[in-house]
């Protein structure tokens, strides 16, 4: 096993300063866990997206990120939610690599619904959110968004979803999307710690990243 | 019983889905499935003398005891524990033993723990990480050590006991051998640094308060606790990783704690010394309250105000004792406030009390002791009385946790003083939980760090019960099947029977799955009357003991006269599911008709089919037969599908035949429908089915799971109607937790997903009119100022964002890759 130099643990990016920070303060209820369900909608071409999720951990993750208190009573908590959201969860379309730390690397450089080009072509490309809106279901807290897909040709290499909502907060948190591709073919993926990218295929089997 | 030459008069109507099925030749169609039913003896644990069969304690069943005397000070200067104990440990079980094992949790706070070198080592994702993340792997690896340092263990003499320590746990080597029903008496001294709850959560901790200087300090697990020794698995002393909790000896405990004068403190048992630590008015106010009809403050919000203001140097020992406990806990800060309410639990008399700083109000003053005192009502009704003498609930750094009479909870409401409903609610539903737990595990003693079902899901289920109790419509997060769907439609799942520390998608698993399942057990399988004196009796058997999974299936059974072996194999063995598909429904009438009649409507039948293609154009071909006539025979204008006389004679004189009954029974006109049933999903549950009939009158029916018992994969019914149905639905109260209930239909009916069901209504946010109206007063106030009087319309959460702009440039600036 090849050891972590320091200097790797010190040149990690540092994505948000925290106050509050900790990644186990967020252990106030054992629910970890994010659910949520995904359909192609092949009118609009979009997926639709619903993820339920603990609104204290989000209203949370948002605080850290903002350095002030938000809650979701908040004018623009619908806002901030998608901003995080959107970086959290999305679909990449990398059509010239399967290695998931490229793809990785390529989430973190890409604006939602940009796409990155290289002599020429297309070789990732990200897709974006639009907010629908938000429901409280007895105490847990359904978000309803569009996922519109990456603009590159998809039949061209492998889609990846990436659901990493919490994952970098909580160290127990896991999450799972239902995906109805069609009436018949549904799915379920499975995201945690370390398995934030998954193929975005119909599989019984969840390849590990 | 209609004869088998009667068969020929029902007519077969196909109604619904069908299937086809394909055969091979000689193919293996043998019984090839799984077992549903399969009895559990041969999983479960063999009845002995300590354990029936029945599934109640044995006539041999033992526990030991262990009772403490324990001093503690609390350093506030380092945030640190100082504490000496002497435990006194009685062999009640038939071994010799020759060491003791005893728990150290603090040590899990060690940065070379098992717990913190078996974390995963990923970090972050991709090549970046957030600043929040390296800081708690750097407090938790390099910064902060918290394990207990053992300053001296002796016998009653002072003479030093050999050690060994293996993470977690401390062996204790005896001098001599502790025969069966001897005692032993040993003097551990030891301190520790208390974890600062923002840096490092946990079970317990510390919350400092920047803006004033103080903490709230919430101490549990830390001292060295005697690991249990039990016939089911010798020394309980699997290593303290995190996730399983822990389970100990029942005993006797007389605490001190020492703190500093200005704290408040709770804890665990009886306050030994009011005179010494609370003053005159303090103590005139507790006796207020013990007959008081609503909580009475005995430090009141101004009171613990003023106290935060300055610290003393000064201490005072607060001596608590508490019987039959199997753990102590307690909580001290100068900026709590404390309020009381005597409430009687039947014959036993219950102080329920709540301690919180001024950020915890408006909410706490006005609900945790009220959720206290709910919390005991209701789960003495389904259990047993309360048998302690306080009932605590504290706010502090630690979400929610359970120790004898004692927990700690921690939603409060905005800095502003308003709060969501969901806010409220998480408190009120954390309290009962947690307060829930003295009778789910502190009481029935369950093993935790092997089973955490056993307390976090029958709790949990108890906890729905009384939510359901607390006012109408109460939005309980866990208990109705339906809301355990998105779970169980997950893959990443492992079963309920898995060990603590190894569960996958914790609290589902542990909590939310069996709490439903055991709700359905009651709603639906056993009904409440049954259920509730089996799980009451269970309760009984099991309290101040320490009961097994197997004992709790067992009771189960023994006190309902069921069968519910494929219950407890299909939700707590297995990951299977329930989505039982409608199948195919077939439907039949007596044939009361002719040989002409049914003639006439088969001509009918094919003569309203359309002509094949070829056929009709083969119409106008030139045929030979009509140019050469001689051509044509009998068997050219012969109908084989006509009705001959010999066929008329035949049904007349079969009608002839008939009795009265026969007759009676011909004339019938119901509708027999035959429902087909499959089993997608593979757990085997009961079939609920409403039917609708053509008057718009509907008729219910329910088969029990047995209905599946020699095949679990399809099962079929017939009910008898004299209306046609209509509408079939399956699972119509949503009361089994099917995950899919597109074929739950006939006529087949999409169900819509969340997000359709959103859209369509576009519900707006339920969430915090209280902040909303306050925003609204505000804006109006300010309008009014400013120019007078004008309308102010309240924020809405729910609205779109505006145009986001693009910050990832502003990210990419402070990025340094990994090299």
């Amino acid at each position: 096993m090849r050891m972590v130099r320091t200097s790797t643990i010190l040149s990690l990016m540092l994505l948000a300063l925290s106050a509050f920070a900790g990644v186990e303060v967020f252990a106030n209820h054992p629910f970890h866990v994010c659910v949520g369900q995904m359909q192609f909608n092949a009118q609009t071409s979009r997926w639709e997206v619903s993820l339920r999720v603990h609104p204290r951990d989000l209203e949370l993750a948002l605080t850290d990120i903002h350095r002030r208190s938000i809650s979701r009573e908040d004018k623009d908590f619908p806002e901030q939610a998608l901003d995080y959201l959107e970086n959290q969860f999305l679909l990449m379309h990398s059509p010239d690599s399967q290695d998931i730390k490229v793809i990785k690397s390529r989430i973190s450089e890409l604006a939602p619904a940009r796409s990155l080009e290289e002599k020429g072509k297309t070789i990732a490309s990200r897709s974006r959110l639009e907010w629908i809106g938000m429901e409280n279901e007895r105490g847990w807290l359904w978000i309803h968004l569009e996922l519109i897909p990456p603009e590159s040709d998809s039949s061209k290499g492998p889609l990846y979803l990436v659901h990493r909502i919490f994952l970098d907060r909580i160290e127990a948190q896991e999450n799972s999307v239902a995906i109805l591709f069609s009436r018949k073919e549904r799915g379920s993926l499975q995201f945690k710690k370390g398995e934030a990218v998954k193929p975005f295929v119909l599989v019984t089997q969840a390849q590990q990243d | 019983m209609i004869s088998s030459n009667r068969i020929v008069f029902l007519m077969l109507a196909v109604v619904g889905l069908s299937s086809i099925a394909y055969g091979q030749p000689f193919p293996n169609r043998k019984y090839g499935q799984e077992d549903k039913f399969r009895q559990l003896e041969e999983i479960l644990p063999t009845p002995n003398s300590y354990r029936s069969a029945s599934g109640e304690p044995g006539p041999d069943y033992w526990q030991q005891r262990v009772d403490y005397t324990i001093d503690v000070r609390l350093d506030e200067t380092d945030n640190s524990i100082h504490g000496s104990e002497t435990i006194r440990y009685r062999n009640q079980s038939p071994h010799t033993l020759r060491y003791l094992w005893v728990q150290l949790d603090p040590n899990i706070f060690a940065p070379d723990s098992d717990a913190n070198r078996t974390r995963s080592g990923r970090i972050g994702f991709g090549n970046r990480a957030s600043m929040a993340e390296l800081d708690s792997i750097l407090e938790r690896t390099q910064r902060f050590d918290g394990r207990c340092m053992i300053e001296s263990v002796t016998d009653s003499l002072g003479k030093g006991l050999d050690t060994f320590t293996v993470d977690t746990m401390m062996r204790i080597d005896l001098p001599e051998p502790l025969l069966s029903g001897q005692e032993f008496s040993l003097k551990i001294q030891w301190s520790y640094l208390i974890n600062n709850s923002k840096l490092i959560g946990g079970r317990t901790g510390y919350e400092p308060f920047e803006k004033d200087g103080n903490s709230i300090y919430e101490i549990a697990q830390w001292f060295p606790r005697l690991a249990a020794f039990t016939d089911v698995t010798g020394w309980q002393h699997k290593q303290y990783l995190g996730q399983g909790e822990f389970t100990l000896e029942f005993g006797d405990y007389l605490v001190r704690i020492t703190a500093p004068a200005d704290h408040i403190v709770a804890a665990t048992g009886e306050l030994q010394n009011p005179n010494e630590v609370l003053s005159d008015l303090q103590r005139e106010r507790l006796e207020q309250a013990r007959t008081a009809e609503r909580p009475v403050l005995i430090v009141t919000p101004e009171e613990a105000k003023e106290n935060e203001k300055e610290k003393t140097d000064q201490l005072k020992t607060w001596i608590f004792r508490a019987e039959a406990v199997r753990d102590f806990a307690f909580a001290t800060s100068r900026k709590f406030i404390w309020d009381a309410q005597g409430h009687r639990v039947n014959d036993n008399f219950v102080m329920a009390m709540s301690y919180y700083p001024n950020e915890g109000n408006p909410l706490w003053s006005k609900y945790s002791t009220h959720a206290i005192i709910h919390t005991l009502n209701v789960y003495s009704r389904y259990t047993f009385d309360y048998p302690y003498p306080v009932a605590i609930s504290v706010n502090g750094p630690v979400g929610g946790m359970e120790y004898p009479m004692i927990c700690f909870n921690g939603p409060r409401p905005k800095e502003d003083g308003t709060y969501s409903a969901s806010t409220k609610y998480d408190l009120i539903t954390v309290i009962i939980h947690e307060v829930g737990h003295n009778y789910f595990p502190m009481i029935v003693n369950s093993d935790e760090r092997q089973w955490s079902w056993m307390d976090e899901g029958l709790n949990t289920f108890l906890q729905y019960l009384a939510e359901q109790e607390w006012e109408q419509d109460y939005p309980s997060q866990r208990g109705e099947p339906e809301l355990i769907v998105p779970y169980m439609q997950s893959t990443n799942q492992v079963p309920i029977m898995t060990n603590s520390d190894s569960i996958m998608q914790f609290g589902p698993n542990a909590y939310s799955k069996p709490a439903t399942a055991l709700n359905i057990l009651r709603e639906t399988i056993l009904g409440r009357e049954l259920f509730d004196f089996a799980f009451k009796e269970y309760a009984r058997r099991w309290k101040f003991k320490r009961p097994m999974p197997a004992d709790f299936f067992r009771t189960m059974e023994d006190a309902t006269a069921r069968d519910l072996d494929w219950f407890w194999r299909g939700w707590f063995y297995t990951t299977d599911h329930v989505d039982i598909a409608l199948d195919k429904i077939d439907m039949y009438m007596v044939d009361r008709r002719t040989p002409d009649e049914i003639a006439a409507d088969e001509k009918a039948k094919r003569e309203a089919q359309l002509p094949t293609l070829s056929k009709s154009r083969n119409k106008e071909l030139t045929k030979r037969a009509d140019q050469f006539p001689e051509l044509k025979d009998f068997y050219n204008e012969y109908d084989p599908r006509s009705v001959t006389e010999q066929q008329r004679a035949a049904y007349q004189k079969a009608l002839e035949q008939l009795s009265e009954k026969e007759k009676e029974l011909l004339a019938n006109t119901d509708r027999f429908y035959r429902l087909q049933f499959r089993n997608v999903g593979g757990l085997v549950m009961p079939v609920i089915v409403l039917l609708t009939l053509e008057d718009g009158s509907t008729k219910e029916i329910r088969l029990p799971a047995e209905a599946w018992r020699v095949d679990a994969n399809l099962c079929d019914t017939l009910v008898v109607t004299e209306q046609p149905i209509v509408k079939f639905e399956l699972d119509p109260y949503r009361e089994t937790a099917d995950i899919n209930r597109d074929n739950n239909h006939f006529p087949p009916v999409i169900e819509p997903t969340r997000f359709q069901l959103f859209k369509s209504q576009r519900r707006g946010s339920e969430d915090n009119p209280m902040a909303q109206a306050k925003r609204a007063k505000e804006a109006q106030e300010a309008q009014e100022k400013k120019q007078g009087a004008s309308e102010v319309k309240p924020t809405e959460p729910n609205s779109p964002p505006k145009e986001k702009k693009d910050k990832s440039k502003k990210k990419r600036k402070q990025a340094i890759p990994l090299s």
